[in-house]
């Protein structure tokens, strides 16, 4: 909302909607008393200066008298924005959104947790964090978010990303940091579209506070991730695979991205063929993972998972990894398993059994309908929840279109891409901050991924 | 009114002006000006035109701790949910899906979500094929 008229007098502010630069009548009509309100200059809407309560308002036909508990802070003048920082938290578990021609979520709000959810052949990024000045003014800018162990394949079209935190580049490339604030991103995987000149991985813009850990992040044909105009962006052990160094859209790589980026930290990276498991101390993949690794095959006859587990103690294991059919159609896979286990392929759930608490060895059918047609990648995720004392049983099959069954190979396991040459990311911007960040990432490639990949054919230049 | 186009590498938006019927199988819709040749679907491409009718299939207003449960709907003719002004707003087991042969579940967001309070929670659910995005946000 747009500030049309203060009245210190009696603590009121007159506000009215604000889109595509014009005052719009009639919305919102929630602000309710003891509602929170932030107002920030017109120049710099996403950092607001001032905090205030409402304590009622009255609306008219084409705006709002909001009376405020308090007085009205210093510094507030017509021509500010006022935005409703009171905003629902928002809990998404286990949710898919595919084939949308549009966004998987736009979230504009705050508090909110995405945890083991799938985002596929969506338009449009599968995650979007939004805020913006141009059109419709109707985001606040976001505080305390999570994105855990969610996959985000194959969407957005040519120049965006598949994940999208900031205030569009396209829109307000001047903004500072700090509209997004308080973001953790981990255990994920982001696989870009693999057509031509579509989107990138990761974009993250306005933002602060930023851990990003144990993400498998690439883009075939893009940047793996961009960040501009952050400040304490933290990445930790993510594999971050590229493969192109200039950006195919003005929304990226414009002279604002990198200026201010600072407290880039790149400990580790992990492989990415195999299986990508996290391992829980507890059966229902509660907290955050005692540790992961990355299992060539899931072939496992008598499955002890190490780390700091006890031999009698319940565990839970969440893989995923992306399958890619060979030369046949693929008609069916199967498990072998001795515990409780949900199979999804292509966030489809095609295997599942109840929770058990002994352990009986049986071989579970999913049958596919329709068949995966040959030499075509699908996400599959497993979760699988051990309580009995006796060792872990799991082998993983397909059944080919010629009626043979056999173990899923390491060779349809390996995420794609994943063997494509590296590139260092380069920022088109000139300024001195930016040449460090893109030194940074170079040297990211040359001592971490050059010396890890090395071995798997992956090479940096 | 609007058309979209969906080329599998492109996605065309465009406001369409006074379409015409010239004959009883063609329907002809100029676009606005400003559409580039790019923009344009081309032969064989298929064009979802769309009518923003805010017949929403199900509609939350004021409402406070609304749980939905074990639900699937098909093919709404605007947006597949939405809550205004509510607080507490619960999805379980949800699916928006579109049936065989259709081209969308929803011509307009999945779902909306504006001037709510307290918490969404969207567990074990699944939308598809909407021309919109689900959104909990507010205004």
């Amino acid at each position: 909302m747009r500030i049309l008229a203060v009245d210190t007098s009696s603590n009121t502010i007159q506000t009215s909607t604000y889109t595509r630069s014009s005052s719009n009548p009639v919305l919102p009509d929630h602000v309710n008393p003891g509602d929170l309100l932030e107002i920030g200059a017109y120049a710099t809407p996403f950092n607001p200066f001032a905090t205030v309560v409402a304590a009622s308002y009255t609306q008219g036909p084409t705006y709002f008298n909001i009376t405020l508990t308090g007085p009205i802070p210093a510094g507030v003048v017509v021509g500010d924005i006022a935005v409703p920082a009171t905003l629902p938290s928002a809990v998404f578990r286990n949710f898919t959104v595919r084939n949308n021609r549009a966004h998987g979520i736009l979230l504009k709000n705050r508090n909110v947790l995405v945890d083991g959810c799938t985002f596929i052949n969506n338009s449009s990024p599968g995650i979007e964090f939004y805020t913006e000045d141009n059109s419709y003014w109707e985001g606040s800018t976001t505080r305390n978010i999570t994105i855990q162990n969610t996959f985000i394949y194959n969407d957005a079209y040519p120049g965006r990303f598949s994940v999208d935190i900031g205030v569009p580049a396209d829109v307000s490339p001047g903004q500072p940091a700090g509209a997004h604030r308080n973001i953790i991103f981990r255990g994920n995987y982001v696989m870009s579209s693999p057509q031509p000149a579509k989107s990138a991985g990761v974009y993250l813009a306005q933002a602060t506070n930023v851990l990003l850990e144990n993400n498998f992040i690439t883009s075939p044909l893009n940047y793996a991730l961009v960040y501009c105009n952050s400040q304490g962006v933290n990445l930790t052990n993510n594999i971050l695979v590229w493969g192109k160094s200039e950006p195919t859209s003005n929304a990226i790589g414009t002279s604002g991205c990198f200026e201010n980026g600072t407290s880039l930290i790149i400990n580790a990276n992990l492989p990415c063929d195999g299986v990508y498991a996290q391992f829980y101390d507890n059966p229902g993949l509660t907290g955050d993972p005692l540790f992961t690794e990355r299992n060539p095959v899931l072939n496992f006859t008598a499955l002890v998972p190490g780390g700091s587990l006890q031999p009698d103690q319940p565990w839970s294991v969440r893989w995923g990894t992306v399958l890619v059919t060979g030369s046949e159609n693929v008609t069916g896979v199967s498990v072998y398993a001795s515990d409780s286990i949900q199979v999804y392929l292509d966030s489809v759930q095609i295997i599942t059994t109840p929770p058990q608490t002994q352990s009986v060895a049986r071989e579970l059918q999913g049958i596919l309908v329709p068949m995966m047609p040959a030499n075509t990648s699908h996400v599959l995720r497993i979760i699988y929840s051990h309580t009995s004392t006796e060792p872990a049983e799991l082998i993983l099959s397909w059944t080919l279109e010629g009626g043979e069954t056999d173990v899923i190979p390491t060779t349809a396991l390996t995420t794609p891409f994943c063997n494509l040459p590296l590139v260092p990311l380069v920022s088109s911007a000139t300024s001195s901050a930016s040449r460090s960040v893109s030194l940074s990432m170079f040297a990211f490639c040359n001592r971490v991924l050059g010396l890890a990949l090395g071995s798997l054919g992956i090479k940096c230049r | 009114m609007t058309f979209w186009a969906g080329t599998g590498t492109n996605i065309a938006y465009a406001p369409v002006a006074y379409p015409g019927y010239p004959s009883s199988d063609v329907l002809r819709i100029p676009v606005a000006s400003g559409i580039t040749a790019a923009q344009l679907p081309t032969v064989q491409d298929t064009v979802v035109v769309t009518l923003f009718v805010s017949r929403i299939g199900i509609f939350m207003g004021k409402v406070t701790n609304m749980y939905l449960t074990n639900l699937v709907v098909y093919n709404v003719p605007g947006m597949g949910f939405q809550a205004a002004n509510s607080t507490n707003v619960y999805f379980n087991n949800i699916q928006l899906l579109k049936k065989p042969g259709q081209y969308m579940s929803s011509v307009s967001d999945a779902s909306h979500f504006a001037g709510c309070h307290g918490e969404i929670v969207i567990e074990d659910c699944l939308f598809e094929g909407n021309l919109f995005s689900f959104l909990p946000e507010t205004i």
